[in-house]
């Protein structure tokens, strides 16, 4: 059925993925696994648009048993398979009848007719619809940081928390410095504080207590957003948010509408890697066997921590996550995933 | 620690980036340029000798700050001087005493006179001891204070530049302007006065040779290991001090003996002995002592005036009343400091003991000898528990913790700040140690503290706080800074988070601190 082609394009994405060392930025990880996605739909042949979501659910599967952890190759595919069922209904015109549609259609809509489709235009279509997604990946750190002179004003004074791996968050406060003056905190580890940028002033995580006083917004950089306004972050953010909520410090997440997870993930603990502990060689040598080291990568931040999600299109409170879901995902995909 | 020490001078470095590429040049400069200006001021206002004053004190402070030890010859000696004149003083009163006294009673003229010779050595000695040791001391202290004050001064001195640049700034500008004022105001006699309204020159007091050359060695000794971070908790601290305090107490004693003055008055005279002492300590009252070792002081001072001689038929073995009061004293102090670090550990391990039975995995943050006792102890008792060490980060204080577990044989888990929220899911209990434990029932602890404590109200973990008894302080947070113990901040954590304070008294509620205060009479009164 799959061509070579394929086949070797996936192991080469494979490959991608396990030979970095650390985490690539999400970005990547999108744009990598939707010109998969699109190569797939170009190569491979299909007879009914239930053939082609069967393709790219299989494809997703795959990829995601390869990389468990990383819950932004099931968003992708739930996001291109939704494309290619609005394609279809597109097609279909509005006569036809889903049993998701409102009560309200279903009652109006009486009497669906089974109008046949052209795969090739759904093909053809879909192609288009996803290049349109890519550029949207594309600019998504833009459309993010253009709404940061929206979110920060003049003399705020902003904490922010691993600026070194979010490229999004610099671009969130290069963009609120073009237009307002602030100043920023810029949580580091205490080897870091050299390599911080001059524009923050770095602080020590356990420092964050004191700061958090004259600090008047928390900024952190979000890896998933789930469905319940829960979301995770880099770890050592939820006792950032913590403090923040103590102070009645507002706490923004930022994160791209690929970072948002159709479902709920019932222990979220259970997909938290762990990252390698820095601790010198001769410490690592007495300590190894006797002393557990717990490094987890991620903390799980909920829904009551946070004031509101910057995405790309707009930002929204942990409530409507929910809704906002609904726009990039097919509830049948979510649910036969 | 070492960690800390590092990172220092790296966020000075950062912060001097901005201002200045070469500081130590860049000081100097700046430190001439203004001598210069003010030298100009005192010829354009017609007053150079006043000038002279500021001038001497930044130059003073310039050469101190770059490395120069041999100019403290100059205050030293008129140091000296001062003393020996008192010395003179001192004599010609005992002489003129003595005389008296010997005129009185004529019979007995030979006793008087070899006293006075035998005393006239002794005072002789004291003179050149004192006179030998300052120096030694101001050395020694040079020697041990440099490194670090190079590191921590950097941001007062930049501050006392500036301030200095706006007051040179504002007085050539009054100068132009205002001739005449400053001319009437130079001649009066209120030069003093004047002088203090001086810019500060940019170096601490505490560097003062003159103001060391009272100060004891022991006290200086903990003043520079606190500087070099070598004392970095307040246990160790308490009980140096009462090391030193105990050292400088035999030393007075003996001092005393040989004057033998009227052991009335021991109390009193030692009370007065010991503020230049404690003075220095606090850096003149700057800062505030950290609150613990301040209850310590608070109680010694209390004891110190119980002594006037009111109590000597207690005294049973001791002839000299001065001694036998001297001896109590001692004999205070090492209870103390025996009931507060070694008692306490086991008193307060003991309450802990049930509460830790039936839990699967404590958790404790940064180092604190009292929780360490208690860990080891309740591993004893219960080899399954589990032990989640946190550090601020990796390789910090907390190592000491995993370090003497695994020595002890036991294993343990441990984390870093950042990794709590998962850590502390998996804990079902949190001990902390702490610096206070304020009148209102909030907790000073570490930094970072909070922020544990936060996590566990989040994860509804009960949180733990042991402290002996002598942490309870009569006051709330007024300062943020303490004296000695300054890199080592604490945080507070209020009382809403904390669910008990296990103490050698028992296990209370952090709404029950005042209760405490009144118990062991630590409140003020």
């Amino acid at each position: 059925m799959e061509s070579n082609e394929i086949e070797s394009l996936r192991r080469s994405l494979v490959a991608s993925f396990r030979k970095r060392d650390s985490r690539e930025s999400s970005q990547k990880v999108a744009l990598q696994v939707i010109n998969y996605l699109r190569k797939v739909v170009l190569q491979e042949k299909f007879e009914s648009l239930h053939q082609l979501i069967q393709s790219l659910h299989r494809n997703g599967r795959v990829l995601s048993a390869v990389e468990p952890n990383e819950l932004i190759i099931i968003n992708i595919v739930l996001m291109v398979s939704k494309l290619a069922r609005d394609e279809a209904q597109a097609t279909k015109g509005p006569g036809s009848l889903t049993p998701y549609d409102s009560l309200y259609t279903l009652w109006r809509e009486i009497g669906s007719n089974e109008k046949s489709f052209n795969i090739k235009k759904i093909k053809k279509d879909l192609i288009q619809s996803i290049k349109e997604i890519i550029t949207e990946v594309e600019t998504s750190r833009d459309s993010i940081a253009s709404q940061a002179s929206e979110l920060i004003n003049s003399q705020d004074v902003v904490l922010v928390y691993s600026l070194k791996n979010s490229p999004t968050l610099d671009g969130f406060l290069a963009s609120a410095r073009r237009t307002r003056k602030y100043r920023v905190y810029n949580v580091v580890k205490s080897t870091e504080i050299d390599d911080s940028p001059d524009f923050a002033t770095p602080i020590q995580h356990c420092d964050v207590g004191n700061k958090m006083c004259e600090t008047t917004k928390v900024v952190l950089s979000g890896a998933a957003v789930f469905p319940d306004g829960s979301c995770l972050v880099p770890a050592g953010g939820l006792t950032i948010a913590l403090t923040a909520q103590r102070h009645s410090v507002p706490v923004f997440v930022l994160a791209a509408f690929y970072k948002i997870t159709p479902f709920f993930i019932p222990d979220p603990s259970a997909l938290n890697t762990s990252c390698r502990a820095d601790i010198p060689f001769d410490l690592a040598n007495k300590l190894s066997g006797k002393v557990e080291l717990i490094q987890p990568a991620f903390d799980i931040l909920p829904s009551q921590l946070i004031s509101l999600f910057v995405s790309n299109s707009s930002s929204l409170i942990p409530a409507h996550v929910n809704r906002l879901k609904e726009d990039y995902y097919h509830p049948q995909d979510i649910s036969e995933f | 620690m070492t960690k800390k020490r590092h990172s220092e001078p790296q966020k000075t470095t950062t912060t001097r980036k901005q201002s200045q590429e070469d500081p130590v040049g860049g000081l100097k400069l700046t430190l001439e340029k203004l001598s210069d200006e003010v030298k100009n001021l005192g010829l354009v206002l017609g007053i150079s000798t006043e000038t002279q004053k500021p001038d001497q004190s930044n130059a003073k402070s310039k050469e101190e700050s770059t490395s120069g030890k041999n100019d403290f010859a100059r205050p030293e000696m008129s140091q000296e001087d001062k003393q020996e004149q008192r010395k003179a003083k001192a004599a010609e009163k005992k002489a003129r005493a003595e005389a008296a006294a010997a005129k009185k009673a004529q019979n007995a003229p030979q006793v008087a006179a070899p006293k006075n010779k035998k005393e006239n050595p002794e005072a002789a000695k004291s003179d050149n001891q004192k006179d030998e040791t300052p120096p030694k001391e101001v050395i020694k202290t040079e020697k041990a204070e440099n490194p670090p004050t190079e590191n921590m001064e950097e941001e007062p001195k930049e501050k006392a530049v500036r301030s200095v640049l706006k007051h040179g700034g504002s007085g050539q500008n009054n100068g132009k302007g205002v001739h005449f004022d400053l001319n009437v105001l130079t001649k009066t006699e209120s030069e003093e006065s004047l002088a203090t309204t001086l810019p500060e020159p940019p170096v601490l007091p505490m560097e003062d040779a003159s103001s060391i050359a009272h100060i004891h060695p022991a006290f200086l000794t903990i003043s520079a290991r606190c500087e070099r971070e070598l004392v970095d908790d307040l246990e160790q601290l308490c009980k140096e001090f009462i090391g030193a305090f105990r050292e400088y107490l035999q030393e007075w004693a003996a001092a005393r003996l040989r004057e033998g003055s009227d052991p009335k008055t021991v109390g009193h005279d030692l009370d007065l002995a010991i503020r230049p002492q404690l003075a220095h300590l606090t850096q003149f009252g700057r800062w505030p002592l950290p609150y613990a070792l301040g209850n310590i002081v608070r109680q010694l001072k209390k004891e110190i005036l119980k002594m006037d001689g009111s109590r000597t038929s207690f005294f049973n073995g001791e002839k000299d009343p001065t001694m036998a009061q001297i001896q109590v004293l001692d004999e205070w102090l090492e209870d103390t400091s025996r009931t507060n670090f070694n008692l306490a550990y086991d008193a307060i391990a003991l309450h802990l003991n049930p509460k830790i039975k039936n839990v699967h995995s404590v958790m404790t943050y940064d180092w604190c000898p009292v929780v360490n006792h208690v860990l080891l102890a309740s591993l004893n008792s219960y080899p399954k528990l589990g032990v989640c060490i946190v550090d601020s980060e990796l390789n910090g204080r907390g190592i000491r913790h995993v370090n003497s577990l695994i020595e002890n044989g036991y294993r343990c888990q441990y984390t870093d700040l950042k990794s709590v929220g998962y850590a502390i899911s998996k804990s079902s209990m949190v001990v902390l140690g702490c610096s206070a434990v304020l009148s209102n029932g909030c907790v000073a602890a570490t930094k970072g503290a909070l922020q544990i404590a936060l996590a566990a109200k989040a994860f509804n973990v009960p949180l733990l706080v042991a402290s002996q008894t002598f942490k309870f302080v009569d006051k709330v947070q007024s300062y943020a800074r303490t004296a000695l113990l300054s890199r080592d901040a604490v945080e507070l954590i209020p009382s809403m988070l904390v669910t008990a304070i296990v103490t050698d008294i028992r296990i209370l509620p952090p709404s029950a601190a005042p209760a405490v205060l009144k118990a062991k009479a630590l409140d003020l009164e």
